[in-house]
Protein backbone atom coordinates (compact mmCIF):
# COMPACT_ATOMS: atom_id res chain seq x y z
CA UNK A 1 0.00 0.00 0.00
CA UNK A 2 1.46 3.34 -0.99
CA UNK A 3 0.65 6.11 1.42
CA UNK A 4 1.91 9.56 2.14
CA UNK A 5 1.69 10.80 5.69
CA UNK A 6 0.00 14.10 6.23
CA UNK A 7 2.02 16.92 7.72
CA UNK A 8 -0.02 16.71 10.93
CA UNK A 9 0.70 13.00 11.23
CA UNK A 10 4.42 13.58 10.64
CA UNK A 11 4.37 16.23 13.32
CA UNK A 12 2.63 13.97 15.82
CA UNK A 13 5.08 11.16 15.03
CA UNK A 14 8.05 13.50 15.41
CA UNK A 15 6.81 14.75 18.80
CA UNK A 16 6.21 11.18 19.99
CA UNK A 17 9.64 10.00 18.85
CA UNK A 18 11.31 12.98 20.51
CA UNK A 19 9.69 11.98 23.78
CA UNK A 20 10.78 8.36 23.33
CA UNK A 21 14.30 9.53 22.48
CA UNK A 22 14.44 11.47 25.73
CA UNK A 23 13.98 8.26 27.73
CA UNK A 24 16.16 6.15 25.45
CA UNK A 25 19.25 8.10 26.39
CA UNK A 26 20.72 5.23 28.49
CA UNK A 27 21.16 3.29 25.24
CA UNK A 28 24.29 3.74 23.12
CA UNK A 29 23.75 6.33 20.39
CA UNK A 30 23.89 3.87 17.49
CA UNK A 31 21.35 1.57 19.11
CA UNK A 32 19.10 4.48 20.03
CA UNK A 33 19.07 5.73 16.46
CA UNK A 34 18.29 2.23 15.18
CA UNK A 35 15.33 1.92 17.56
CA UNK A 36 13.95 5.31 16.54
CA UNK A 37 14.41 4.55 12.86
CA UNK A 38 12.51 1.30 13.16
CA UNK A 39 9.78 2.90 15.24
CA UNK A 40 9.42 5.60 12.60
CA UNK A 41 8.94 2.98 9.88
CA UNK A 42 6.57 0.94 12.02
CA UNK A 43 4.47 3.99 12.84
CA UNK A 44 4.14 4.72 9.12
CA UNK A 45 2.97 1.14 8.53
CA UNK A 46 0.49 1.28 11.40
CA UNK A 47 -0.79 4.72 10.41
CA UNK A 48 -1.53 3.46 6.92
CA UNK A 49 -3.86 0.88 8.49
CA UNK A 50 -5.30 2.59 11.54
CA UNK A 51 -4.34 6.26 11.42
CA UNK A 52 -1.53 7.96 13.28
CA UNK A 53 -3.51 8.65 16.45
CA UNK A 54 -4.30 4.95 16.92
CA UNK A 55 -0.75 4.00 15.95
CA UNK A 56 0.59 6.25 18.70
CA UNK A 57 -1.97 5.06 21.25
CA UNK A 58 -1.02 1.46 20.48
CA UNK A 59 2.64 2.14 21.23
CA UNK A 60 1.74 3.39 24.70
CA UNK A 61 3.38 6.09 26.75
CA UNK A 62 6.81 7.13 25.42
CA UNK A 63 8.48 6.55 28.76
CA UNK A 64 6.97 3.06 29.11
CA UNK A 65 7.98 2.09 25.59
CA UNK A 66 11.51 3.41 26.05
CA UNK A 67 11.81 1.59 29.36
CA UNK A 68 10.94 -1.69 27.62
CA UNK A 69 13.93 -1.14 25.33
CA UNK A 70 16.26 0.07 28.08
CA UNK A 71 15.31 -2.71 30.53
CA UNK A 72 16.40 -5.26 27.95
CA UNK A 73 19.80 -3.63 27.64
CA UNK A 74 22.46 -5.40 29.72
CA UNK A 75 24.75 -2.39 29.76
CA UNK A 76 22.48 0.60 30.13
CA UNK A 77 24.57 3.76 30.35
CA UNK A 78 23.97 6.81 32.51
CA UNK A 79 21.47 9.18 31.00
CA UNK A 80 23.56 12.35 30.66
CA UNK A 81 20.80 14.04 28.69
CA UNK A 82 18.24 13.65 31.46
CA UNK A 83 20.81 14.68 34.03
CA UNK A 84 21.54 17.81 32.01
CA UNK A 85 17.87 18.70 31.80
CA UNK A 86 17.43 18.31 35.56
CA UNK A 87 20.58 20.33 36.30
CA UNK A 88 19.46 23.09 33.91
CA UNK A 89 16.00 23.10 35.50
CA UNK A 90 17.50 23.44 38.98
CA UNK A 91 19.78 26.25 37.78
CA UNK A 92 16.76 28.02 36.29
CA UNK A 93 14.82 27.56 39.53
CA UNK A 94 17.65 29.02 41.64
CA UNK A 95 18.07 31.89 39.17
CA UNK A 96 14.36 32.68 39.40
CA UNK A 97 14.33 32.48 43.20
CA UNK A 98 17.54 34.51 43.46
CA UNK A 99 16.17 37.29 41.26
CA UNK A 100 12.87 37.22 43.18
CA UNK A 101 14.80 37.50 46.46
CA UNK A 102 16.83 40.44 45.12
CA UNK A 103 13.74 42.23 43.84
CA UNK A 104 12.20 41.76 47.27
CA UNK A 105 15.25 43.40 48.83
CA UNK A 106 15.07 46.34 46.42
CA UNK A 107 11.37 46.71 47.13
CA UNK A 108 12.11 46.85 50.85
CA UNK A 109 14.75 49.54 50.24
CA UNK A 110 12.29 51.64 48.26
CA UNK A 111 9.68 51.33 50.99
CA UNK A 112 12.05 52.13 53.83
CA UNK A 113 14.22 54.71 52.08
CA UNK A 114 17.34 52.89 53.22
CA UNK A 115 20.17 53.42 50.70
CA UNK A 116 21.67 49.92 50.84
CA UNK A 117 21.22 46.48 52.33
CA UNK A 118 23.02 43.15 52.19
CA UNK A 119 21.60 39.69 52.23
CA UNK A 120 22.48 36.10 51.50
CA UNK A 121 20.76 33.62 49.22
CA UNK A 122 22.02 30.07 49.77
CA UNK A 123 25.41 31.52 50.63
CA UNK A 124 25.46 33.90 47.66
CA UNK A 125 25.93 37.49 48.84
CA UNK A 126 23.45 40.01 47.46
CA UNK A 127 23.93 43.76 47.88
CA UNK A 128 20.92 45.87 47.01
CA UNK A 129 21.26 49.63 46.67
CA UNK A 130 19.01 52.57 46.16
CA UNK A 131 19.88 56.10 45.10
CA UNK A 132 17.61 58.92 43.94
CA UNK A 133 18.50 58.02 40.32
CA UNK A 134 18.87 54.25 40.37
CA UNK A 135 18.03 51.04 42.11
CA UNK A 136 19.69 47.70 41.64
CA UNK A 137 21.60 44.80 43.12
CA UNK A 138 24.84 42.96 42.67
CA UNK A 139 25.99 39.54 43.75
CA UNK A 140 29.26 38.55 45.31
CA UNK A 141 30.88 35.37 46.48
CA UNK A 142 29.98 31.87 45.48
CA UNK A 143 27.17 29.54 46.54
CA UNK A 144 28.47 26.09 47.28
CA UNK A 145 25.03 24.82 48.38
CA UNK A 146 23.52 25.73 45.01
CA UNK A 147 26.41 24.14 43.14
CA UNK A 148 26.14 20.95 45.21
CA UNK A 149 22.37 20.70 44.71
CA UNK A 150 22.74 21.18 40.94
CA UNK A 151 25.54 18.61 40.73
CA UNK A 152 23.53 16.15 42.82
CA UNK A 153 20.52 16.73 40.55
CA UNK A 154 22.70 16.02 37.54
CA UNK A 155 24.18 12.85 39.02
CA UNK A 156 20.85 11.45 40.26
CA UNK A 157 19.06 12.40 37.03
CA UNK A 158 21.81 10.72 35.03
CA UNK A 159 21.58 7.54 37.14
CA UNK A 160 25.31 7.75 37.65
CA UNK A 161 25.30 4.45 39.56
CA UNK A 162 24.91 2.68 36.22
CA UNK A 163 28.65 3.17 35.82
CA UNK A 164 29.22 0.81 38.72
CA UNK A 165 29.98 -2.79 37.69
CA UNK A 166 27.54 -4.15 40.30
CA UNK A 167 24.70 -2.05 38.86
CA UNK A 168 25.41 -3.48 35.42
CA UNK A 169 25.24 -6.98 36.78
CA UNK A 170 21.86 -6.23 38.36
CA UNK A 171 20.56 -4.81 35.08
CA UNK A 172 21.84 -7.83 33.22
CA UNK A 173 20.30 -10.24 35.73
CA UNK A 174 16.96 -8.45 35.50
CA UNK A 175 17.06 -9.00 31.75
CA UNK B 1 -17.97 -17.81 25.67
CA UNK B 2 -16.49 -14.60 27.01
CA UNK B 3 -12.84 -13.76 26.67
CA UNK B 4 -10.68 -14.26 29.76
CA UNK B 5 -8.38 -11.41 30.71
CA UNK B 6 -4.84 -12.39 29.78
CA UNK B 7 -2.14 -12.27 32.43
CA UNK B 8 0.52 -9.79 31.24
CA UNK B 9 3.29 -11.78 32.93
CA UNK B 10 2.17 -14.95 31.17
CA UNK B 11 2.16 -13.10 27.86
CA UNK B 12 5.58 -11.64 28.57
CA UNK B 13 6.96 -15.11 29.14
CA UNK B 14 5.48 -16.71 26.05
CA UNK B 15 5.76 -13.82 23.58
CA UNK B 16 9.38 -14.42 22.51
CA UNK B 17 8.49 -18.03 21.66
CA UNK B 18 5.46 -16.92 19.63
CA UNK B 19 7.54 -14.31 17.80
CA UNK B 20 10.23 -16.85 16.94
CA UNK B 21 7.58 -19.36 15.91
CA UNK B 22 5.78 -17.01 13.54
CA UNK B 23 8.96 -15.61 12.06
CA UNK B 24 10.15 -19.16 11.54
CA UNK B 25 7.35 -19.73 9.06
CA UNK B 26 7.93 -16.53 7.12
CA UNK B 27 9.87 -13.33 7.72
CA UNK B 28 7.98 -10.20 8.74
CA UNK B 29 8.55 -6.55 9.60
CA UNK B 30 7.43 -5.21 12.96
CA UNK B 31 3.90 -4.06 12.25
CA UNK B 32 3.16 -7.05 10.03
CA UNK B 33 4.25 -9.38 12.84
CA UNK B 34 1.87 -7.63 15.23
CA UNK B 35 -1.03 -8.21 12.82
CA UNK B 36 0.00 -11.86 12.48
CA UNK B 37 0.03 -12.26 16.27
CA UNK B 38 -3.41 -10.67 16.41
CA UNK B 39 -4.68 -12.97 13.67
CA UNK B 40 -3.28 -15.93 15.60
CA UNK B 41 -5.43 -15.03 18.59
CA UNK B 42 -3.57 -12.37 20.55
CA UNK B 43 -6.20 -9.84 19.55
CA UNK B 44 -5.26 -7.29 22.17
CA UNK B 45 -1.50 -7.37 21.65
CA UNK B 46 -0.07 -3.86 21.29
CA UNK B 47 2.71 -2.80 18.97
CA UNK B 48 4.52 -1.29 21.95
CA UNK B 49 4.70 -4.75 23.51
CA UNK B 50 6.12 -6.51 20.46
CA UNK B 51 8.75 -4.09 19.12
CA UNK B 52 11.05 -4.18 22.19
CA UNK B 53 10.90 -7.99 22.09
CA UNK B 54 12.13 -7.95 18.48
CA UNK B 55 14.96 -5.64 19.46
CA UNK B 56 16.00 -7.86 22.36
CA UNK B 57 15.85 -11.09 20.37
CA UNK B 58 17.99 -9.55 17.65
CA UNK B 59 20.53 -8.31 20.18
CA UNK B 60 20.68 -11.80 21.69
CA UNK B 61 21.43 -13.26 18.29
CA UNK B 62 18.15 -15.13 17.99
CA UNK B 63 16.90 -12.99 15.11
CA UNK B 64 18.58 -11.51 12.10
CA UNK B 65 17.20 -8.70 9.98
CA UNK B 66 17.41 -7.02 6.62
CA UNK B 67 16.15 -3.65 5.42
CA UNK B 68 13.80 -3.32 2.49
CA UNK B 69 12.34 -0.19 0.96
CA UNK B 70 8.73 0.48 1.89
CA UNK B 71 6.06 2.37 -0.06
CA UNK B 72 4.61 3.51 3.28
CA UNK B 73 7.71 5.47 4.27
CA UNK B 74 11.09 4.57 5.78
CA UNK B 75 12.67 1.20 5.01
CA UNK B 76 11.15 -1.76 6.81
CA UNK B 77 13.22 -4.15 8.89
CA UNK B 78 12.37 -7.78 8.09
CA UNK B 79 13.21 -10.33 10.79
CA UNK B 80 14.10 -14.00 10.49
CA UNK B 81 15.21 -16.43 13.22
CA UNK B 82 18.86 -17.44 13.22
CA UNK B 83 19.80 -21.07 13.77
CA UNK B 84 20.14 -20.22 17.48
CA UNK B 85 16.67 -18.70 17.30
CA UNK B 86 15.29 -21.87 15.75
CA UNK B 87 16.90 -23.94 18.52
CA UNK B 88 15.56 -21.56 21.14
CA UNK B 89 12.06 -21.91 19.74
CA UNK B 90 12.28 -25.70 19.75
CA UNK B 91 13.47 -25.73 23.36
CA UNK B 92 10.87 -23.20 24.48
CA UNK B 93 8.12 -25.08 22.69
CA UNK B 94 9.10 -28.35 24.35
CA UNK B 95 9.14 -26.68 27.77
CA UNK B 96 5.77 -25.06 27.06
CA UNK B 97 4.26 -28.38 25.93
CA UNK B 98 5.50 -30.12 29.07
CA UNK B 99 4.06 -27.34 31.19
CA UNK B 100 0.79 -27.65 29.29
CA UNK B 101 0.67 -31.36 30.12
CA UNK B 102 1.09 -30.59 33.80
CA UNK B 103 -1.68 -28.00 33.64
CA UNK B 104 -3.94 -30.45 31.79
CA UNK B 105 -3.24 -33.23 34.31
CA UNK B 106 -3.97 -31.01 37.28
CA UNK B 107 -7.08 -29.62 35.64
CA UNK B 108 -8.33 -33.14 34.87
CA UNK B 109 -7.71 -34.23 38.43
CA UNK B 110 -9.59 -31.20 39.69
CA UNK B 111 -12.56 -32.01 37.43
CA UNK B 112 -12.69 -35.60 38.65
CA UNK B 113 -12.73 -34.51 42.28
CA UNK B 114 -16.31 -34.03 43.44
Amino acid sequence: MSTQLRIGDRWHRWIYLQRVDLWLSPLPGKQRRAVLKELKASMADAAAETGMDTAIDDLGRPRTLARAYVDGEPQARPSWYLGGIIAASLFGLFLYLGVAYSIGMMDALLDSGTPAASGSFFGLGIDAFYTPTSVGFQTNGFSWPILIIIVLGFLIGSRIWRLLPSAREVTSARD
Amino acid sequence: MHAVARDPQLLKGVLPMLVLGLLGTTESYGYELVTRLQAAGLTGIATGTVYPVLSRLEREGLLTSRLQESPAGPARKYYTPTSDGQDHFATAHTAWAELGQVVAAVTQERKETP
